[in-house]
């Protein structure tokens, strides 16, 4: 069988390209339209609901960061280099949308303040710690930073899937037991199973499945950036437009 | 070295969870009385549709006497979920009724009730 990069060498344009930016942009979205979906929850106002759509973005990020975990996989069909690329680009804009979700609700509500303290409901507090670990494993992944902490690699990914593994299930606690878009059995029960999945997916692999090749297709190492950029992009969009409209029905309604 | 499987790093990623979120529950405990009291503005006017016991359930159920806030702001057993324990009662009919199309009353935006 040709591996990954001589499937891709020399050819252009890049062979899954289309097919990729759908999975991407398609796995960021679902969680926000499945939320909508029956019973819809009732919009607050457009820029409360489009806050928590990201922090929805930010979960679907995570999990698909377990399944592109830097490592190669034959799907898409590009060097090595590109899935260490996606993954980073990918936690980088997941940092940058926790961010957004923080920071508009506290613009919106500076009550939420509250929120922030440790004596706040459990089901916040578990957002804050899930929101300080995202941070360590960000800056803790910065190579010099990186460098400095661990000497040897594998420790550090192991550490960093240890954490990340934290991360996600603080986050679920968070979204679960808050339960103001997951507002029925059947949205809980979808979460919880895909969720398993992924983790299911993750625990079956090899830890060092395949070493990192140098990439002999030198643009494909940008790609990443084309589509987990682009695929935000698309997301923030789709997101905002399922906020807007889960607050025009109700001021219809209540008309 | 020999290598963790990866099912040990994800039970390892749990345990976490469930030792953070004790922390969290055991320090928040024992610092909530020290909350202080967020005034919030209620009508009895808006909930004439409501049976009185439905909210005061203690007219009922024995648990006692005085206002809603005496017994869940000061009282060790349920000051721990006080603002849980009225933001689900609130929001949570406000919610029903609003997906009944009915009129209702603030869903989470704070300043509604704050
Ligand atoms: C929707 C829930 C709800 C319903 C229905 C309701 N109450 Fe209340 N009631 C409250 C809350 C909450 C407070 C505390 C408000 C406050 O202190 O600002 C309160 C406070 C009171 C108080 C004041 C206690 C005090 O000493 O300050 C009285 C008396 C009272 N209710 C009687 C009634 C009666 C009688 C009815 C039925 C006609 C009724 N309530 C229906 C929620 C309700
Ligand atoms: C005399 C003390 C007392 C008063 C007054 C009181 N409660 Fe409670 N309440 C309790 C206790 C104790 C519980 C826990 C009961 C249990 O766990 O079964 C409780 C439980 C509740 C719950 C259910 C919590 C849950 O998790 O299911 C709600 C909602 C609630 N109270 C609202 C109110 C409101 C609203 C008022 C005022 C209108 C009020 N209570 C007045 C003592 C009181
Ligand atoms: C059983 C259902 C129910 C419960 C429980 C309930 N509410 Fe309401 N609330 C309503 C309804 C219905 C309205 C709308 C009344 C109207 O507009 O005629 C309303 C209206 C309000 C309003 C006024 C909104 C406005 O436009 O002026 C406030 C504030 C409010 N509720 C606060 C509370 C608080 C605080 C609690 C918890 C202690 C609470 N409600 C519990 C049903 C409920
Ligand atoms: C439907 C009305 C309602 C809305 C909307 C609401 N709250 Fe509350 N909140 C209450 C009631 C009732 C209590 C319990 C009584 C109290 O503490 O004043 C409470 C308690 C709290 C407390 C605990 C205060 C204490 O005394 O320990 C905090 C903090 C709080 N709310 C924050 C918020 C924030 C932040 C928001 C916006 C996201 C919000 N609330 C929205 C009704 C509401």
């Amino acid at each position: 069988m040709k591996s990954p990069a001589e499937l891709h060498a020399g050819r252009k344009p890049a062979p899954h390209a289309l097919k990729f930016a759908l999975l991407l942009a398609g796995c960021m979205l679902a969680p926000v339209f499945v939320v909508s979906l029956y019973p819809s929850p009732p919009g607050i106002s457009l820029f409360w609901d489009w806050a928590n759509a990201m922090g929805y973005l930010v979960v679907a990020n995570c999990l698909f960061l377990f399944v592109y975990k830097g490592r190669v996989r034959t799907f898409p069909a590009y060097s090595g280099r590109f899935f260490a690329n996606l993954h980073r680009d990918l936690g980088y804009i997941t940092v940058v949308l926790l961010a957004a979700h923080i920071g508009l609700l506290l613009a919106v509500e500076p009550l939420l303040l509250e929120h922030l303290k440790p004596t706040a409901p459990l089901h916040m507090v578990s957002g804050s710690l899930a929101t300080i670990l995202m941070l360590v494993l960000f800056l803790s992944s910065i190579p010099p930073v990186r460098r400095r902490l661990w000497r040897d690699y594998h420790v550090f990914r192991h550490v960093h899937a240890i954490v990340a593994v934290t991360v996600l299930g603080l986050l679920l606690y968070h979204i679960l037991v808050s339960g103001f878009y997951l507002n029925s059995q059947w949205k809980r029960g979808l979460l919880i199973v895909a969720t398993a999945a992924v983790m299911a997916h993750y625990a079956r692999g090899k830890v060092f499945s395949a070493t990192i090749k140098a990439a002999p297709v030198r643009e494909s190492r940008k790609y990443s950036h084309k589509f987990s950029y682009g695929c935000v992009v698309v997301a923030l969009l789709g997101s905002f437009s399922l906020a807007f409209l889960s607050n025009i029905e109700w001021r219809n309604l209540s008309d | 070295m020999k290598r963790p499987a990866l099912w040990l790093i994800v039970l390892a990623g749990l345990a976490l969870v469930v030792l953070l979120l004790w922390l969290a529950e055991a320090y928040r405990s024992s610092h909530v009385k020290e909350q202080f009291f967020l005034s919030v503005s209620f009508e009895h006017s808006n909930h004439t549709k409501t049976p009185c016991a439905q909210c005061h359930h203690n007219f009922t159920d024995q648990t006692g006497g005085g206002t809603c806030y005496n017994c869940h702001k000061y009282s060790p057993d349920v000051m721990g979920d006080m603002e849980k324990t009225f933001h689900d009662f609130c929001f949570g009919c406000h919610v029903t009724k609003r997906l009944e199309g009915e009129d209702s009353g603030p869903m989470r935006e704070c300043s509604g009730c704050h």
